[in-house]
């Protein structure tokens, strides 16, 4: 299976600390890889190092076969991003329609649709100022759906949105994976999403520490060590 | 003397096209410049006159010119620092201010050369020539391109500026033809209303609307009448009183924004 997604011995030191190092990981076309590590483990940094807003030291960083710099605009068209909570100026006036039209350069009509997909339809005609936190998180993981990605990069992407949605919004994901051949790589602290959904479980503490599949990883003892409490998973039940 | 025979002037005639070409564009391009929190901007750029009247006045050059020269090279070189320095924004343009207005000063006096101060401060809108409203359609020439071209990028810009490089908006490009454009518009509206009441026609304006509007469509739309009802009142009150028109357009941008910003609260209380 073709890699979309390749890291290879990655160090990237900021403000003077390693914050990766030495950090290896694949996402193949199908594949949803889940990455979880406690706070400051470097989870974040990694994405956005692939994405080409960090720079990195050592190592080798492939997306769609390229380095990050080397991505034009019709390959990042291909790479569906959601950052984690978003941070915005909330003083100024902008309709959810208007934001859309400007992302995805799609008339009115069309955009519906794409709020569909993550049951926010009814977002469409109001301000974004006045959305809440996981409301705003929907439309923005609409948008990253709307362009049709091969690869999907998840910063806690589903941070402050209801169970009911948030498992509507994996489970699109999974339709996209299992349809599409998307390959994922999702940051997520809920250890039940990261065992009922993802292919593989990459954990990491600025090293790779373990991976594996959900159920080899989330068994590991190692993982109460890192938290600094017993890991258990807890089912979300659907309605 | 009435409204007719006012009209009866060329200057009046050259200057109420002058405010009609400064309404169509420069209010809406302040929705951007807000939009993208660079408010101190504009009169960052606006101050830079003062080096470029001081330059123009030693090597003998019209203003006009050494100000289209100026400001966008000023402009450029306040972008570069900040990348550079990773300073906060509000820091490094009021170094800029501060630091291109004394310049200016410093080598006026130097140069024993003389400096239009209320000219550059206030602008002319009755002094207006041909030759500048042809500099001003330019200027709105360039103003209504930028909104065409720029309008989709710099609102996901001003939305979330990574998301927008993350999904492969040239951000750096982007903003630096917004900052070029607005540069040599600045350098133009200044010869017609003055360092001051520029970013008041740019900032005050939008800073209104969006005090008022809900959509950002609306806003542009609103940042334009109120840009057209300040030129009109202003103007009009210059010819009553004796105010430089520049400085009558700044104050009633002023007033109506305090107005507005002030009763806001007390409206959407009412609305409830």
């Amino acid at each position: 299976m073709e890699n979309l997604l390749e890291v290879s011995d990655l160090s990237v030191a900021l403000g003077g600390r390693w914050v990766l190092e030495r950090v290896s990981l694949q996402v193949a076309a199908g594949e949803l890889v889940a990455l979880i590590g406690p706070n400051g483990a470097g989870k974040t940094t990694l994405l956005r190092v692939a994405l080409g807003l960090l720079p990195y030291q050592r190592g080798e960083v492939r997306v769609l076969g390229k380095p990050p710099a080397q991505l034009t605009p019709a390959d990042r068209a291909l790479i569906g991003y959601v950052p984690q909570a978003l941070q915005f100026d909330r003083t100024m006036p902008l309709l959810v329609s208007e934001l859309l039209q400007a992302m995805l350069d799609r008339r009115v009509p069309e955009l519906t649709a794409v709020l569909q997909a993550v049951d926010a339809e009814h977002l469409l005609h109001r301000e974004v100022r006045a959305l809440s936190g996981g409301e705003l998180q929907r439309v923005v993981i609409a948008a990253a759906i709307a362009r049709q990605p091969r690869l999907l990069l998840l910063d806690e992407p589903a941070t402050g949105i209801d169970v009911g949605v948030r498992l509507r919004f994996y489970d699109l994901i999974e339709q996209q994976r299992a349809q599409r051949q998307v390959g994922a790589l999702i940051v997520s602290h809920d250890l039940s999403i990261v065992s009922r959904y993802a292919t593989r479980v990459v954990c990491i503490h600025h090293r790779v520490l373990c991976t594996g599949t959900p159920q080899e990883v989330l068994q590991m003892p190692l993982l109460d060590e890192l938290y600094g409490h017993p890991v258990s998973v807890y089912e979300h039940q659907e309605h | 003397m009435g409204w007719t025979e006012w009209l009866a002037f060329d200057f009046v005639w050259n200057a109420l096209l002058a405010m009609v070409l400064l309404t169509a564009v420069y209010p809406v391009l302040g929705v951007y410049v807000v939009g993208q929190r660079v408010t101190y901007l504009g009169d960052a750029i606006a101050h830079s006159a003062f080096l470029g009247a001081a330059l123009a006045a030693w090597l003998g050059w019209q203003m006009g010119a050494a100000l289209l020269l100026v400001a966008p090279l000023f402009a450029l070189v306040i972008a570069w620092f900040q990348q550079r320095t990773g300073l906060p924004p509000d820091v490094v343009l009021v170094v800029a201010i501060t630091s291109v207005s004394a310049t200016g000063i410093a080598l006026v006096s130097l140069l024993e050369v003389p400096l239009p101060l209320s000219a550059l401060l206030f602008g002319d809108l009755l002094a207006i020539e041909r030759g500048d409203l042809w500099r001003l359609l330019g200027a709105d020439c360039i103003g209504a391109a930028m909104l065409l071209l720029l309008t989709r990028p710099l609102i996901r810009i001003g939305f979330h500026r990574e998301l927008a490089q993350a999904q492969g908006v040239p951000v750096q490009t982007v903003e630096t033809l917004f900052l070029v454009g607005l540069a040599l518009m600045v350098a133009v509206g200044i010869r017609a209303v003055g360092i001051l009441p520029i970013s008041a026609l740019l900032i005050l304006p939008a800073a209104t609307a969006r005090t008022l509007c809900g959509s950002f469509r609306a806003m542009r739309v609103t940042s334009a009448l109120i840009g057209g009802l300040c030129l009109v009142a202003g103007f009009g009150t210059a010819l009553w009183l004796p105010i430089p028109p520049g400085a009558a357009v700044a104050l009633v941008a002023a007033l109506l924004f305090g107005l507005v910003a002030g009763l806001s609260p007390l409206w959407k209380e009412f609305a409830r």
